[in-house]
């Protein structure tokens, strides 16, 4: 191709090119202008927006602002410094507060400072939540400086980086909502506290059973100890457990209120399962006639029931106690109207209560005649004081009885008096007897005589037939008997010595007792008296094992003292020293211990191996009818009077017992009194005593018992003496008007004329026997009768039942001559060392000694024999037969002169007839004994008689 | 395609060989516009293929090649009228890093509807850069170019390598390194 068509060919394609680069710039210069003209358009518009925005906006800006200043809250905007960048003028009109001075100033200067902290933080708090809205409630003060509430609604705007902007805050007063509130919690607070601290237990649940309230009292009566405040919306099945379970009846309770749902029940009461009592109220709330509420409350009363339970049972105890006092007890009113009467006072009258209640008593009881004693009562009961006295009054009958009456005014709890109170007592009978011109004094007066009387009585009663029988028996044991009858009289014998001696005890102690006890002191002779102690408990204990010895002390003279009391109480000692010592030694001795002046103190000691006392009985075995122990009294016997009496005699005396003592070893009484030295000397007395009776004497014997007069009888036959014996006081005193007698025995109860009677008589009767000693022979020993004695005229008595013996030193206390040993040792002159029994051969032989030979020879023939098959019998334990020969043998010791083995053969026949063997063993030793020592003294007598009978 | 590629291209063209060759190709690619292309319009890509095909047909310069060259000689045009993109990057690690962030987004500023490839950088550090090419157009050898001739602008010695991490080419890896 040439250069020239290569040129035009790219000069087209560059045209080309370029016509189209231009339509290109041409298109795009379109576009742009298009672009431009939209651009202008919208900048316009823009433009045109924004202005009208502006216009909008300073309208809406406006509305605003006067909706804002007229607003009635306080509008603020607290801006990101926390300055109040806005406020509207109620700031001014309600606070009081310019514009301007809040205008800028920090928010929290008008916070109370108190409260700024806390807004503060809540501010920045919010702030950090990024939160929108808030609402809080500040206090804030006026201008005046009156505190405000606030209750704020704030909104917070932030900048688009997050960052916070400002707050505006639309504020109301609510100072008044706030005290409102304030007073609302206080109140709340005061209901809660009230129904915290009542001792009632409240719950109130709706009707669907939502806990609304309940207290703690409820909840921890019982025993639910979950808080109340968590308690409160819980429902009611989550509690009902609790109480359901200790309430007694539950179920029923229920039931019965839920019978009425809509009805109040006040005071129901209900006892739990640990006896708890509970009084309750249901209260149901009703509204538009449908319970929508349910209020419960109780009270515990438990201590309530139980006092009115106490104090129904102490009623109860002394209603009790009055009604068995029987006395009438009745309540009236202060005009006398009957209130009250009680079961007793019914009784009492014969009315039933209800014919009582509401009636006059002056009109049902009162006699006219004692209407003034009860008008003066009344009014001494209306000066509120008690008063006592005595009236009659009618039964319902319309008998009379006396009645002690005793008022008093009661009043009721506020201190008035309601009426008076009357206990009534029936004195009827006591009346009776008050009219009766004995009074008290004489009662008792009457009572003691009576009861003297009966003591005498029975003094005299029990002692005279006793008397009988036991002189009766002495004498009889005189006659000759066979064997038969002479084991039917010991036997006698002992039960009637027994008898007395029970009698005599108790006469006695009731002497004793009722002060009868008089000492007689006299010269006597201590010697003597323990050496007859000596021989009879010798012999009491010649059955036993047992040594009894007497130790006697130095005395050269009489002793003035109760001879009878002394020897009673040393009779006694050694009588339980004899009963309780079973083997060993029993000591009685006496010693002078002081002397001073013409006093002496002597001490008697009574000591034995027996059995003992046990320590804890010793004190008290001086009181009376205590014995050691029930076994003592089982084995041994006795009345138990007998160291009470001893001790009362020793009292009596003036001196004292004591004891020493070990069980199971022995005892020791010891008794100390003082006595005095007599002027006699103990020779003179010997000489007194052997003084004998002269046979010249007469004596006149006042007794009406037959029984009595022989047995005196024969011993005044005996002793030779003279007597006359008159049956009754007047034949006495006729018969001494006629004879002198040397001596008078006067029984004191005789008919026709008794004894005092008839001494009054004899002394006043100027006959031959005023001057006579009179011996009063008394049944009773009681000191009203010896005094009674003296008085009438008597110088002495005897006690019956007396012995011979006693008599006899009697016969020879009044009736002194010289003396004769032939008197008293009459009939057989014997030999003087011999051992045997002189008496009793004198007593039995009465001088004839041929009859006593006779008996001798009767006696040593058998003997021999006898006690040969006695020993057989013995050692082969045959103690029937030993029986048999012992009582055979027994009365033919005393007729030679061994009264002592017959006493002992007499025990050693009773031990074989209850097969003692011991007991038989021990005494057959102590016969072995005393056979040994007499029989060359019967022997010596025999010979002795012999030759007096070949002569 | 915006048409300064097509302008550029043929300027080359013109240059490096002479008008007839310019008009050889034109004849030879039957174009639409007979060739009259202008820097303002916007032609399809197909077009340039086409007379990159041709040119390769008549000069048996492989199309890598020729795409490798026009890619230099465009840098060298942009380098011209577009300084101050180059003045703004230090080195050319700078540079490479600017194309995608930068440049191009300023380039979309311009013209809206220039297609672009995506240039991202992979890694980079004081010796190596690697750098992931992005584009339908599939021009990888023109990108090879491009950035040759801008190491070449900044002074520095370097060794760019290609990696095609798919099968079409749309996707291509550049690793630059530098050369001590």
């Amino acid at each position: 191709m040439t250069d020239e068509t290569a040129l035009k060919i790219r000069l087209n394609r560059e045209i080309a090119a370029r016509k189209a680069a231009e339509e290109i710039l041409e298109s795009k210069s379109l576009e742009l202008f298009k672009a431009n003209k939209k651009l202008k358009n919208l900048n316009t518009s823009l433009e045109t927006e924004v202005e009208e925005g502006s216009k909008k906006l300073t309208e809406s800006e406006k509305r605003f602002k006067i909706l804002v200043e007229s607003a009635h809250d306080l509008i603020y905007i607290v801006g990101n410094e926390g300055s109040i960048t806005y406020v509207n003028n109620v700031c001014e009109k309600e606070f009081g507060y310019n514009v301007e001075e809040v205008w800028g100033t920090h928010y929290s200067q008008f916070i109370a400072p108190e409260h700024r902290e806390k807004a503060s933080d809540k501010l920045l708090s919010l702030i950090d939540e990024k939160r929108r809205t808030a609402y809080t409630e500040i206090p804030t003060f006026r201008k005046n400086g009156a505190k405000a509430w606030l209750g704020q609604n704030i909104k917070l705007t932030y900048f688009q980086d997050g960052s916070f902007k400002e707050a505006i805050v639309i504020a109301r007063d609510i100072t008044k909502k706030k005290k409102e509130e304030e007073q609302l919690i206080s109140t709340q607070l005061q209901l809660i506290s009230l129904i915290e601290n009542m001792h009632e237990g409240v719950l109130f649940h709706s009707i669907s059973g939502e806990i609304i309230l309940i207290n703690s009292f409820f909840c921890d009566f019982f025993g639910c100890f979950i808080p109340v405040n968590e308690i409160i919306g819980k429902h009611l099945n989550e509690i009902q457990h609790k109480f359901e379970s200790q309430i007694i009846d539950f179920d029923q309770q229920l039931k019965n209120i839920v019978e009425e749902p809509k009805k109040q029940k006040i005071g129901l009461e209900v006892r739990l399962v640990d006896n708890r009592t509970i009084k309750y109220d249901y209260i149901p709330i009703v509204s538009n006639k449908k319970v929508i509420g349910t209020l419960w409350q109780f009270t515990d009363i438990t201590n309530q029931k139980l006092l009115d339970i106490k104090i129904r049972n102490s009623e109860e105890k002394y209603r009790g106690i009055i009604e068995n006092m029987e006395l009438g007890l009745l309540e009236v009113d202060d005009k006398g109207v009957i209130l009250k009467p009680y079961e007793w006072f019914c009784k009492m009258t014969g009315y039933e209560p209800d014919e009582l209640v509401g009636k006059k008593a002056e009109d049902l009881f009162l006699p006219p005649e004692y209407k003034s004693i009860v008008d003066k009562h009344h009014d001494i009961r209306e000066d509120e004081e008690q008063s006592v006295y005595e009236i009659e009054i009618f039964k319902k009958n319309g008998q009379r009885i006396w009645v002690i009456i005793s008022g008093a005014p009661f009043y009721d709890l506020e201190g008035n008096k309601k009426g008076s109170i009357g206990i009534h007592f029936d004195i009827t009978d006591q009346k009776r007897l008050q009219d009766e011109p004995i009074s008290a004094k004489e009662v008792a007066e009457k009572a003691q005589i009576a009861e003297q009387k009966f003591l005498a009585n029975m003094s005299h009663e029990i002692r005279t037939p006793l008397n009988a029988v036991i002189g009766m028996s002495h004498l009889l044991n005189d006659t000759p008997l066979n064997n038969e009858q002479k084991e039917y009289i010991d036997m006698m014998q002992y039960s009637a010595n027994l008898l007395r001696k029970l009698v005599t005890d108790v006469l006695d102690f009731s002497k004793i007792e009722s002060g009868e006890l008089e000492v007689t002191n006299a010269p006597f002779d201590l010697i003597g008296l323990l050496k007859t102690l000596h021989k009879t408990f010798e012999l009491k204990v010649s059955n036993k094992p047992v040594n009894f010895k007497v130790s006697f002390p130095k005395l050269s003279h009489l002793l003035i003292g109760d001879e009878t009391l002394l020897n009673q109480v040393l009779f006694n000692l050694l009588g339980n020293a004899e009963k309780f010592t079973s083997s060993g030694e029993i000591n009685l001795i006496a010693k002078l211990k002081s002397k001073r002046g013409d006093k002496v103190g002597v001490l008697f000691e009574i000591r034995d191996t027996g059995i003992g006392i046990d320590k804890e009985k010793q004190n008290d075995i001086f009181k009376e009818f205590k014995q050691e122990s029930r076994e003592t009294s089982v084995k041994y016997g006795g009345t138990g009077l007998g160291l009470s009496i001893t001790k009362q005699i020793i009292d009596v005396l003036g001196g004292r017992i004591w004891l020493e003592s070990e069980k199971g070893k022995g005892t020791s009484f010891f008794v100390d009194l003082t006595l005095r030295y007599s002027q006699q000397s103990l020779e003179e007395k010997k000489v007194i005593n052997q003084r004998a009776i002269s046979s010249n004497s007469s004596v006149l014997v006042f007794e009406d018992n037959l029984v009595n007069q022989s047995y005196i009888k024969k011993i005044l036959e005996k002793e030779k003496i003279h007597f006359e014996i008159a049956s009754n006081g007047q034949e006495g005193f006729e018969i001494s008007k006629k004879q002198q007698f040397d001596l008078i025995f006067m029984d004191i109860s005789m008919p026709e004329m008794n004894g005092y009677e008839a001494t009054i008589a004899m002394r006043n009767h100027s006959g031959p026997n005023q001057d006579t000693p009179i011996i009063a022979l008394t049944a009773s020993a009681m000191l009203n009768n010896k005094d009674k004695a003296f008085q009438a005229g008597m110088n002495d008595y005897m006690t019956k039942p007396f012995t011979p013996h006693e008599l006899k030193s009697v016969l020879s206390k009044y009736l002194n001559s010289e003396a004769t040993e032939e008197s008293i040792n009459s009939g057989i002159v014997t030999d003087e060392t011999s051992l045997l029994n002189q008496e009793t051969l004198a007593m039995f032989y009465q001088g004839d000694e041929e009859y006593a030979f006779d008996m001798f020879v009767l006696f040593l023939r058998q003997y021999d024999e006898q006690i040969e098959l006695l020993r057989g019998l013995l050692k082969s334990n045959d103690y029937k037969g030993a029986k048999k020969i012992v009582h055979r043998m027994k009365p033919t010791f005393s007729m030679v002169g061994a009264p002592e083995i017959q006493e002992v053969f007499k025990i050693l026949e009773d031990k074989l007839r209850f097969n003692d063997s011991i007991g038989i063993t021990n005494l057959w030793k102590k016969s072995e004994a005393l056979l040994e020592k007499y029989l060359p003294a019967i022997n010596q007598e025999y010979n002795r008689l012999q030759k007096k009978s070949l002569k | 395609m915006k048409g300064i590629v097509f302008t550029q291209f043929l300027e080359m063209v013109e240059e490096k060989f002479d008008y007839d060759m310019v008009n050889t190709i034109i004849q030879k690619s039957e174009l639409p516009n007979n060739g009259a292309y202008t820097s303002v319009g916007k032609y399809n890509i197909s077009e340039l293929r086409t007379l990159v095909y041709n040119l390769h047909k008549e000069t048996d310069i492989p199309l890598s090649d020729l795409f490798k060259d026009f890619g230099a000689y465009f840098f060298t045009f942009l380098a011209r009228n577009y300084s101050h993109f180059l003045e703004r990057a230090d080195t050319l690690f700078d540079f490479f890093n600017s194309i995608h962030n930068h440049i191009h987004v300023e380039v979309k500023k311009l013209y809206p509807d220039a297609e672009l490839p995506a240039f991202e950088t992979l890694s980079i550090n004081d010796q190596e850069m690697v750098m992931k090419y992005t584009s339908e157009k599939k021009l990888g050898d023109f990108a090879k170019g491009l950035l040759a001739k801008s190491a070449e602008y900044f002074n520095e010695n370097v060794t760019i390598t290609s990696k095609s991490l798919n099968e079409s080419g749309t996707q291509i890896q550049f690793n630059i390194n530098k050369v001590q």
